[in-house]
């Protein structure tokens, strides 16, 4: 259950950065855009996010005390950025539900979001970093964060607003291969090398980690084949087979990048006696 | 005046586990939780091998990861200095057991919160010493102003050693009396 969590609600929060993120540049792009189908799944994933994170916790009706520390802690400045990113995101579909004539309001809200965001990832990223297991005190940790919700963000933005992101689907395309080229560039050669590592916990992450190897595999085969069919569909025109190919990229890439985070969870190994 | 902290003859422990028992009966700790455990390890090659006991518990950090990591202020310092950890607090979201270096904080399964030692507080409060120093039958334990510790035991103690994280990461009040073959950078845990 606890990694089950973690991962809907890593996943999911990312995801819905991602997808601010491209609206928001979408709309700097396209002032006329509206992006209402991505801004709503935007906000759907935030509170499945929020929800998640928030039933991870053994005592799920005190979660507000994690406010309290957001001077000495990274997972309260954490919390505190992933509520403000989700009620900015969840406050601009509403508006679009309730008022849609406010365009710069929401434009507003969504650049604001989109920068909260990538902050959050930020500080996502140094929560893991910063803890006693060995396996995440790497850069890898932020590139995995990043760049899943670059690419998952992207895809989706882009099978949201198939229309309205028709002019971006070549940029989308290859900020996608991109972001997984980046992932794996990162990644891979980061497993080799801790591979060599004569730190225990590392060695210990690593035995669960080829215990997992065939979830591992799908990992990297529903990514690469996720990015890749985004890049092939990016050279046609729209038609509905096109679009049945956009939702396959997206939802390899969604599948995998979810089995890549249950494995970055599965693989804690925190430091102990006998265990550095 | 120091920090407070306990002060551990690895030389004279003989892994009886009293300390472990004292300190699991005081906290009325479940099955699988334990605030102060031994562990054994070996060096060497047979016929030339050595083996050494440790007995660890909360090291009551100068510079804890957990208090600094916890969202809600339920970890944090006690008057004393101590780390002491508020049970209403505490939300169960895990990130101490994370953050530990030490793997001190433990999950209370019943109760979906953590726990950890206190140092017995309430008995240090009423004059007396923490369960698992009365306890020792080799009387290896204690628990006081490091300093003074470090007059009464002499200088040759340390809070370093192979199987110890580094002591830089959170300066644990913590002192050991090592048998020189725990300081043998390789080791092999003994389940026992
Ligand atoms: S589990 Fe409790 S004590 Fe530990 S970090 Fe979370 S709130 Fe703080």
């Amino acid at each position: 259950m606890g990694n089950a969590t973690l991962t809907i609600f890593s996943i999911c929060i990312q995801a819905s950065v991602g997808i601010v993120l491209f609206i928001a540049i979408a709309k700097l792009l396209n002032k006329e855009g509206i992006f209402k189908n991505a801004t709503l799944v935007a906000a759907g994933l935030g509170i499945i996010g929020m929800l998640a994170s928030v039933f991870h916790l053994g005592q799920p009706m005190k979660a507000f005390f994690a406010l309290y520390q957001f001077s000495s802690s990274l997972l309260s400045r954490e919390i505190w950025f992933t509520a403000i990113f989700v009620a900015l995101v969840v406050l601009a579909a509403l508006i679009f539900m309730l008022k849609p004539e406010n365009k710069g309001i929401i434009t507003g809200l969504i650049v604001v979001a989109a920068l909260v965001g990538l902050i959050d990832i930020g500080l996502m990223g140094a929560i893991y970093s910063n803890a006693s297991v060995p396996f995440w005190q790497t850069s890898a940790t932020f590139v995995e964060f990043y760049m899943a919700a670059i690419s998952m963000g992207a895809i989706l933005f882009l099978f949201l607003s198939l229309q309205e992101a028709n002019f971006m689907k070549k940029i989308l395309a290859v900020t996608i291969a991109a972001a997984v080229a980046i992932q794996i560039a990162v990644v891979i050669p980061n497993l080799i090398n801790l591979s060599i590592s004569s730190s225990m916990a590392i060695q210990s992450s690593l035995v669960i980690l080829s215990s997992m190897s065939l979830a591992g595999l799908f990992e990297w085969l529903f990514i690469l084949a996720g990015a890749i069919l985004a890049v092939w569909v990016a050279k046609d025109e729209l038609s509905p087979s096109i679009n049945n190919l956009v939702l396959s990229s997206a939802v390899l890439l969604l599948v995998g990048q979810t089995i890549g985070r249950y494995l970055f969870y599965a693989a804690m190994v925190v430091t102990g006696i006998g265990i550095s | 005046m120091g920090a407070l902290g306990f002060y551990f003859d690895m030389q004279a422990c003989i892994g009886c586990r009293t300390c472990q028992i004292a300190c699991k009966d005081k906290n009325n700790l479940p099955i699988g939780v334990l605030f102060r455990e031994i562990k054994k390890f070996e060096t060497g090659v047979f016929p030339k091998s050595n083996s050494y006991n440790i007995s660890y518990s909360c090291n009551h950090c100068e510079e804890a990861k957990c208090v600094k990591g916890c969202p809600t202020g339920a970890m944090h310092y006690g008057a004393d200095g101590t780390v002491q950890h508020d049970p209403d607090l505490c939300i169960g979201c895990q990130y101490c057991i994370m953050n530990c270096p030490y793997s001190v904080p433990q999950l209370l399964p019943e109760r979906n919160i953590i726990g950890k030692c206190d140092s017995c507080i309430d008995l240090r409060n009423a004059g007396q010493n923490p369960a698992c120093v009365d306890a020792c039958l080799m009387r290896c334990l204690h628990f006081g102003d490091l300093d003074e510790l470090r007059k009464e035991y002499g200088e040759e103690l340390v809070n370093a050693l192979p199987i110890l994280p580094s002591p830089d990461i959170t300066k644990p009040s913590l002192l050991i009396s090592p048998k020189t073959c725990a300081l043998e950078s390789s080791f092999t845990e003994l389940e026992v």
